[in-house]
């Protein structure tokens, strides 16, 4: 064999923007079928209560108007699986199960028409009574359960008296909201007795369970079509209601159904982030060397998740905070509140982005109160092993990160002073702040079948792994090419369809280093069959020629992601440092960040290209967390304010700033065979704080609260002129 | 009836007169590289082109689209020659998940036409005028690259 040239960790074009930049790349909306019909729903007007009376007369009289459906006559449907890891329902019950209503935007009512002008409509025309009841929305203002099991080591408390230099402030995050571009979006329709779905899911498998189990059917009667799901960020976990209704509509009707949520549906009734209160509390010695840290946090579940027997899910703030530091006093308490909201979800990074906005922050801090430079307490704090479990990394090099970044972002010219650096009529200020995520990875599996035409050999790739804009498909056909030595154009990869070999949820940045080792291993069980059919060892011939040879027509192999190496004898875990520069003109309080440097340890990188793109992103989801994001629900009703991209405003072109990303080559063998861990949620870790932290820099004022507003540093401002 | 001309062919369609462009394009014609991302004009993820110039088509009613040319990303390359945005989108790795894409490329090359003089462009000022098109993958500084590498 030729030895093709190693594309693992180079740059190339992603093998589905051909698709994505004509229009014909095919999302869940984009499917048509003859005889579509289409849904339309009705939300609930309170957040708390009971739905007493549905007048639907006028809705159908509306011509085109095929079904409506309430909890009248939705009809049965099965236990949905939750908590067993096969499937994840929003809400434990059923959607229209019964009268009572439990957050605002709850579906009451599902109108199908022949048109979409026509069932949006006749919902509109739907009479409901109500008996509301009190409704609570406020994290501050309720009664909260605190969860039993909390980590620890050492004696926190006592550390904590006895510390020379203590620290206790309280950092918080508003509801926050994954908003995909695409909206969650279901063509469901019934072949004879089996269901197919094309669905706007990060998790194909889970949606075919979850329909599986809700109708009373064979997981193999039923199937799930996501070959381009239109971003996520968690919030395509879940199987949303709307699939299941749409799939007990299609039955009812015989005909299939489009149901996609409208932008204040998607952000009403798909799970958020939840909002965080956290109170770090630091013990450290003179030196800044830690001796106690101490983490309480308050987020929020919903009334009716059933938490925590039912749906243990919290935003985990305290993940982070635990492993990140050689401390030898830690102690985490968790408060959950159930509040009439949407049931909170997975937000990227969950977890990571929230426990560090407020660790990191309070580091800066301690950084300040010793006259320590920020990066030098990093670094004398760092440690090589998960400070929680003792276990030591496999590939660790966080240091080198911050070397790197500071290096690349000139910090050694920084003077630690406030509002020592002005550019114009603005302050300006540097922050940095450590980015950590999990390596995590899951059984996977991928079919890799060889084939040959006139042109020779061929390969066609296939996993039910999704690609939410990750780069998937670009990531197996480089491995593949890669172990086949075949050109990149002569790979096929086929994603997003339960029927193809089982993969796991697209989720915590673990599909790539799941599937892409399979896919190898795939690659390396072909390569051994058709090797044998060398006429010597020494012999270069061509895979199509060995397979002409062997008289196979096509053979294939399924690959499974390899154990990794002793069970437990490692911690696998990415790390990063980002540095940024902000902006702030103190008469209109508005904080324009102008430059990020964001190095990062990834392991092996697959392509260069997606992946320095994914990281960009990551970051630019940290400035909307940090300068732009929240839902906000008004106290007295529940109703989410503003709900559309109007209301709640993400970073836009004109937010963007300089950025500077990198990574160091190093791969994590011991993790898997292409020592490759993800890079979808490290991006965001540690920007928040790094935004706060250069804000504080550039001002003097310590924000706290996300996000960081005008309104909020123009009152700090204010007060000082008034002082 | 209704007479739309979208990419150059003639469409006579019956039409609820609610019907915005966006839904007649994507449910009547089947076009459906034109994106709905919030239905309000909030995001520009629908963005096509109307006698040249950018529009948001879920803000517009079909029926006062007779008379005027309609071109989606659908009618930008020249049969399989990929329209020079478009390249320049692949080559600069201008998109992740896609979905705002097609938007992205229709109002980049509108946006193009409606300056006086590209070369004084600067990213600054591109970056303004394409702040009607939200990426929530964040490719902004890859959009960028794509839109400069376009211009002269």
């Amino acid at each position: 064999m030729a030895t093709a040239s190693r594309r693992i960790g180079g740059p190339g074009e992603r093998v589905d923007a051909g698709l994505k930049v004509t229009g014909q790349a095919r999302y869940a909306a984009d499917v048509a079928l003859p005889d579509l019909a289409h849904a339309a729903y009705l939300g609930s007007a309170i957040a708390s209560g009971r739905v007493l009376a549905i007048d639907t007369t006028r809705a159908e009289q509306v011509g085109g108007v095929l079904l409506i459906l309430t909890h009248h006559n939705r009809g049965p449907l099965g236990d949905l699986p939750n908590g067993d890891g096969t499937a994840l329902a929003p809400d434990p019950r059923p959607p229209l199960a019964d009268a009572r209503v439990h957050y605002h935007g709850q579906f009451v009512a599902m109108v199908v028409a022949e048109s979409p002008e026509q069932a949006a409509h006749a919902a509109a025309l739907i009479g409901v009574t109500y008996e509301p009841a009190p409704c609570l929305v406020d994290i501050d203002d309720a009664e909260a359960i605190r969860l039993e099991d909390n980590p620890r080591r050492g004696d926190c408390a006592a550390a904590l008296r006895a510390a020379p230099v203590a620290l206790d402030v309280l950092y918080s995050t508003p509801v926050q909201h994954p908003c995909p571009l695409e909206p969650h979006a279901t063509v469901a329709h019934w072949v004879g007795h089996d269901l197919v779905v094309h669905d706007s899911t990060q998790w194909v498998l889970g949606d075919r369970a979850l329909l599986a189990r809700a109708f009373g059917l064979a997981d193999d009667r039923v199937r799930i079509c996501a070959p381009f799901v239109g971003g996520s960020f968690g919030s395509k976990v879940c199987t949303a209601a709307h699939t299941l209704l749409a799939a007990v509509a299609a039955r009812r009707l015989g005909r299939p159904v489009k149901s996609v949520l409208r932008r204040e549906q998607v952000l009403a009734t798909i799970g958020p982030r939840a909002a965080t209160r956290q109170r770090i509390q630091l013990g450290a010695e003179r030196d800044g060397r830690l001796v106690a840290l101490r983490h309480h946090t308050r987020s929020h579940c919903a009334v009716n998740s059933g938490f925590p027997d039912r749906d243990p899910f919290h935003e985990p703030t305290s993940g982070v905070t635990r492993m990140l530091y050689a401390c030898p006093n830690y102690e985490a308490v968790h408060d959950v509140v159930p509040l009439h909201l949407m049931k909170p979800g997975w937000m990227r990074a969950p977890g990571e982005a929230t426990g560090l906005w407020a660790l990191e922050g309070a580091m800066d801090e301690l950084a300040c109160r010793l006259g320590v430079d920020p990066l030098e307490l990093r670094l004398r704090n760092h440690t090589a092993h998960n400070a929680h479990t003792g276990k030591p990394y496999a590939g660790e090099h966080l240091r080198e990160c911050y070397e790197r970044g500071a290096e690349r972002f000139g910090w050694a010219r920084r003077d630690p002073r406030p509002r020592s650096m002005r550019e114009g009529d603005a302050f300006v200020g540097w922050g940095l702040a450590t980015a950590t995520h999990p390596g995590n990875s899951d059984d996977a599996s991928v079919r890799v079948r060889l084939d040959r035409d006139s042109r020779g050999a061929y390969a066609s790739v296939a996993t039910a792994g999704v690609d939410l804009g990750t780069g998937l498909y670009t990531a197996l056909a480089v491995v593949v090419a890669d172990a086949l030595e075949l050109p990149l154009e002569r790979v096929h990869v086929e994603l997003g369809d339960s029927r193809l070999p089982p993969a796991p949820v697209t989720g915590g940045s673990n599909l790539t280093a799941s599937l892409a080792p399979a896919a190898r291993a795939a690659c390396l069980q072909l390569r051994r069959r058709l090797l044998g059919f060398r006429r010597d060892p020494d012999e270069l011939a061509a895979w199509g020629e060995l397979l002409a040879r062997a008289g196979l027509g096509p053979i294939e192999a399924v690959g499974a992601a390899e154990p990794r190496g002793v069970p437990g004898q490692y911690a696998y875990q990415s790390f990063g440092a980002q540095f940024v520069e902000v902006r702030v003109v103190p008469e209109l309080g508005q904080v324009r960040v102008t430059r990020v440097v964001g190095v990062f340890d990834v392991g092996q990188v697959v392509n260069a290209t997606a992946t320095r793109n994914q990281l960009i992103g990551g970051i630019l989801f940290g400035l909307g967390q940090a300068l732009l994001e929240r839902l906000v629900h008004d106290p007295a009703r529940g109703v989410p304010v503003g709900a559309d991209l109007a209301g709640y405003v993400i970073p836009a072109h004109a937010d963007v700033p300089d950025i500077d990303v990198s990574w160091l080559d190093t791969p994590d063998p011991a993790f898997n065979a292409l020592g490759c861990r993800g890079a979808g949620e490290i991006g965001i870790t540690g920007v928040a704080a790094a935004i706060a932290s250069a804000v504080h820099h550039a001002t003097g004022i310590r924000v706290r609260d996300l996000p960081i507003t005008p309104e909020r540093l123009l009152a700090e401002l204010a007060g000082e002129r008034e002082d | 009836m209704v007479l739309l001309s979208v990419n150059g062919a003639r469409h006579e369609l019956d039409l609820d007169p609610r019907t915005s462009l966006l839904d007649a394009l994507r449910e009547r014609l089947g076009l459906t590289g034109t994106k709905k991302g919030c239905d309000h004009g909030q995001c520009g993820a629908c963005t096509v082109h109307v006698d040249g110039r950018r529009v948001l088509s879920c803000l517009a009613l079909a029926v006062a689209q007779q008379g005027h040319e309609v071109t989606t990303i659908e009618g930008l390359a020249a049969g399989e020659r990929l329209h020079p945005m478009q390249r320049a989108f692949v080559e600069c790795d201008a998109l992740q998940c896609g979905f705002c894409t097609p938007g992205q490329i229709m109002s980049a090359v509108a946006m193009l036409v409606e300056v006086d003089d590209r070369r004084r462009l600067t990213d600054a000022g591109i970056r303004e005028r394409m702040s009607g098109n939200l990426c929530r993958c964040g490719a902004y500084p890859n959009i960028l690259a794509a839109i400069r590498r376009v211009r002269p």
